[in-house]
């Protein structure tokens, strides 16, 4: 089993800096939530103009457009768009599954989790933190501020293995918490033994806004670059122990292929129904270029 | 088609072991490698559709199961050793290397071990020998042996100051039961086979030489080095006669040298006869070792020198009583190398029962009424009384006394009894002496000097020693219990090895080639050209079988590592 990296191997300056040109943006955000510089749905005295309206008593007389007033003879005030931050709430997969290799995925996933907070409280939005194992727990609630970024790492590098997948239940759960609505950024392998299914059904059952980071490696989709995946094999679960004996040949290798594929195909539908982030980020790579991919000219919208 | 190292019916049943085996290899449940993955999630589907092996399950992988059992089967048949068949590799062969001095001029020898390796690695190790033909047959080689074994046994073998002894091997091969049915006897040297035994040979046996030497190589070498008593009468002297032979288009030479202990004797002293003879008079009989050597080298160095060492001859002394016939004095007399004294005897003759002379060796004489036998000899040593017998009868002259004339005269038998005793003794009676003529006979002389240098314990000498011929045993004097005497008594012939020293009752002694055959280098009889060359089919046959099973293998890791077989 390798280990995580420690808050000094993934707290990175460099990798910090590199993730300046890159932001993160919502199409909108939902009401009632702290100025900052998201698009929201609340009208006031922001900068943005966003419409006229009727002037009722009480509204500011500085708002009355006098120039309409002029034409039509009648009043009318400017109100302005608010801006609001976002809620991102990074849930983390930290099952067996993700510390199995070398290195685990896990590895990656934090870097992923330490980019995304970084991104957000840069921008004044505010970062809540959740890990998921057999079951949710909630490791840091959400705030915002440029100063969290460090606790926040501490946060994550206390992130420990725990034992198996339940991915739909973990969801179910988080749903049941009436957050903020906001972009709930899942970042896991989706091994979930339910299926790929399952695992859709469950992210629907969220209000939020959608990021799905796949943590993966070359051997999930090419199993004959792994060194003992030949011959006659018993293949434990890391999670659950479960054995499947089997004998490698190439119909078992193009079986396997064939539910991988689907599965990853599963995934990509949903994104694509849902109109939800998707980015399948390759654990044994540099994650830093693979950010690069998802925020394309150096934004993200969701 | 058959196999060097398993019958037939043994590699049948090896195949078919080996077939069932890997059969129930293949349906035995196996052991798993067990391999942690994050999920089994999509192996699942993939365990449905291959389900591993179990015992008495289905059988899943028969292409797998035939591709090792051929593996299998072709180590299985390299192993077991085919051999191919034909006429020509069927024979078995004896490859007879010839060691003597035939094959020890120039290059000979090199040649005809280059060509024997030449000829091995072509034929089947289990129907082919290699006897080294030296001073003695040695077989180099046995059926079956690996040939490499051959260079490290060759390592320490030249070529040996002795004739051939291939007539021998062929002689032993004439005898009934011996030779296969088919069989190639190939000569590789120069040695000569005579027609008498090559005409002896069974019908199934061909006889060959491996290399066609050129004939008409010069040489010439000493043929003959001996000695006899000398002819001016002297007792310790001898007459030393050499003889030098050649090739026929040699010439004699007139190069002989003679040395004496080291110190080069007179050319005045050697007296040339013609026709190669030579002769030394009255050399000295004292032991000392004579070397002749022709100066003049040839290819063939061997029968260039010869050595011989002289007898060591010395007068016998005698104590004579008065009291007997006078006749006995006038033979002792008579002999140069006997002398009759009162002090420092050595041997005494006297009446039996008179205490003279003391606790001597002696040749008594008794009366008839008193000894059962004519002759009653007291010998020493352990042998038993029918070898010594058997031995004293040459050594005392016995065999040349006219026994049935005594006995008709004596009117009773002429007997010889023999006992073992501390000191040796001959007593005779006294009657044949002065009433049945004993005296008047020729082998009265020769049985009086031989008795007394019997009892004198003299050693027996030999004229000469020659490499490759028995012993000449006409001068064997002693009943000692040598080597000589043993083989004698058995009728066997005691066969001086190689040219250098031998060792008998008289110490070491000087062994001389002396062969007029490999002087003259005379070819023998003509030997057909070998037919023992070439590839023998059955080495091919393993070698292409252990390949084609390394492909076999290749092929099989090839396709483990794409993923193409379990």
């Amino acid at each position: 089993m390798a280990s995580a990296l420690t808050l000094s191997e993934f707290f990175d300056p460099d990798f910090l800096a590199a993730l300046q040109p890159f932001s993160l943006h919502a199409r909108r955000v939902a009401r009632d939530g702290r100025p900052a510089e998201q698009t929201s749905r609340d009208r006031g005295f922001g900068l943005e103009f966003a419409d006229f309206k009727s002037y009722v008593p009480g509204d500011d007389l500085r708002a009355i457009d006098w120039n309409i007033y002029r034409r039509l003879g009648r009043l009318f005030v400017r109100v302005f768009e608010e801006r609001r931050d976002l809620p991102v709430y990074l849930l983390v997969d930290r099952s067996s599954s993700m510390y199995l290799e070398d290195p685990p995925r896990i590895n990656a996933g934090l870097r992923v989790a330490l980019a995304l907070a970084s991104i957000a409280l840069g921008q004044h939005d505010s970062i809540g933190l959740f890990s998921f194992s057999g079951v949710l727990n909630i490791d840091a609630k959400a705030a915002a501020g440029k100063h969290r970024l460090v606790s926040f790492a501490e946060r994550l590098a206390l992130l420990d293995e725990r034992d198996r997948t339940d991915l739909t239940g973990t969801l179910g759960e988080l749903a049941g918490h009436r957050l903020r609505r906001g972009l709930l950024v899942v970042i896991s392998d989706f091994f979930d033994p339910a299926g790929a299914d399952e695992v859709a059904r469950a992210l629907t059952l969220c209000r939020h806004r959608l990021l799905l980071v796949q943590l993966v490696k070359k051997t999930d989709a090419d199993p004959t670059l792994h060194a003992d995946l030949h011959g006659d094999l018993r293949l434990l679960d890391c999670e659950s122990g479960d054995a499947v004996d089997l004998t490698v040949t190439p119909a078992t290798l193009a079986r396997y292929r064939e539910s991988y594929r689907e599965f990853n195909e599963r995934l990509t539908r949903f994104a694509t129904d849902y109109d939800a982030g998707f980015v399948r980020i390759d654990a044994d790579e540099d994650v830093l270029d693979q950010l690069g991919g998802l925020f394309e000219s150096g934004s993200l919208v969701v | 088609m058959s196999f060097a190292n398993l019958p037939l019916l043994g590699v049948l049943a090896g195949i078919a072991g080996i077939a069932a085996l890997l059969f129930l290899l293949q349906l035995l449940r196996i052991r798993h490698v067990e391999v942690a993955v994050p999920t089994t999630l999509f192996w699942r589907e993939a365990a449905r559709e291959a389900p591993v092996r179990i015992l008495r399950g289905v059988f899943r992988h028969p292409l797998a199961y035939l591709l090792v059992l051929a593996i299998c089967t072709l180590l299985w048949l390299a192993f077991a050793g085919p051999e191919a068949h034909d006429d020509r590799t069927s024979a078995y062969r004896v490859l007879f290397l010839d060691g003597s001095a035939h094959t020890a001029g120039g290059d000979d020898f090199e040649q005809a071990v280059d060509k024997l390796k030449a000829d091995l690695a072509g034929l089947p190790d289990g129907r082919r020998e290699v006897i080294w033909g030296g001073a003695r047959n040695i077989k180099l080689l046995k059926a079956g042996e690996d040939r490499l074994l051959l260079d490290r046994r060759l390592a320490s073998l030249a070529p040996e100051a002795a004739p051939s002894a291939l007539n021998e091997q062929l002689r032993l091969v004439s005898l009934p039961g011996v030779a296969p049915e088919s069989l190639e006897f190939v000569v590789y040297g120069r040695a000569p086979a005579e027609l008498a035994v090559v005409e002896r040979l069974p019908t199934g046996t061909r006889l060959s030489r491996a290399i066609d030497y050129p004939d008409g190589e010069s040489n010439h070498g000493i043929a003959a080095l001996g000695v006899n008593p000398a002819a001016s009468g002297r007792w310790d002297r001898l007459d030393l006669l050499i003889r030098v032979a050649h090739s026929p288009d040699a010439d004699v030479g007139d190069d002989i040298t003679v040395e004496v202990a080291g110190a080069p004797l007179d050319d005045d002293r050697l007296e040339r006869l013609g026709d190669g003879v030579a002769v030394v008079r009255d050399l000295a009989a004292d032991g000392r070792e004579v070397e002749v050597r022709l100066e003049a080298g040839d290819e063939l160095a061997l029968d260039n020198v010869a050595r011989l060492t002289l007898p060591d001859r010395r007068v016998v002394r005698v104590a004579l009583a008065d009291d007997l016939d006078p006749a006995i004095r006038h033979a002792v007399e008579a002999d140069p190398g006997l002398a009759i004294t009162d002090e420092d005897a050595s041997v005494a003759i006297r009446t039996r029962g008179t205490a003279a002379f003391g606790d001597l060796p002696a040749l008594e004489f008794a009366p008839a009424a008193e000894q059962a036998t004519a002759f009653e000899i007291d010998y020493t040593g352990n042998d038993s009384a029918e070898l010594a017998l058997r031995a004293s009868v040459a050594a005392l002259g016995l065999d040349q006394i006219d026994a049935a004339g005594l006995a008709a005269e004596a009117e009773r038998p002429v007997g010889v009894q023999l006992r073992q005793a501390e000191l040796p003794g001959i007593s005779v009676w006294e009657e044949l002496l002065a009433h049945y003529n004993f005296t008047g006979s020729r082998s009265f002389p020769v049985f009086i000097s031989r008795s007394v240098r019997w009892l004198a314990g003299e050693p027996a000498w030999h004229p000469y020693l020659a490499a490759g011929r028995p012993l000449p045993t006409a001068t064997v004097w002693s009943l000692a219990a040598d080597a000589e005497a043993s083989l004698d008594a058995l009728g066997a012939d005691y066969v001086l090895g190689a040219a250098g020293t031998v060792s008998s009752s008289r110490g070491d002694e000087a062994v001389a080639l002396l062969s007029d055959t490999v002087t003259e280098r005379h070819p023998g009889t003509p030997l057909l050209a070998s037919q023992a060359g070439g590839d023998f089919a059955g080495t091919g046959i393993v070698t292409w079988l252990i390949l084609a099973a390394l492909l076999l293998l290749g092929a099989e890791w090839y396709l483990y590592q794409r993923g193409l077989m379990p």
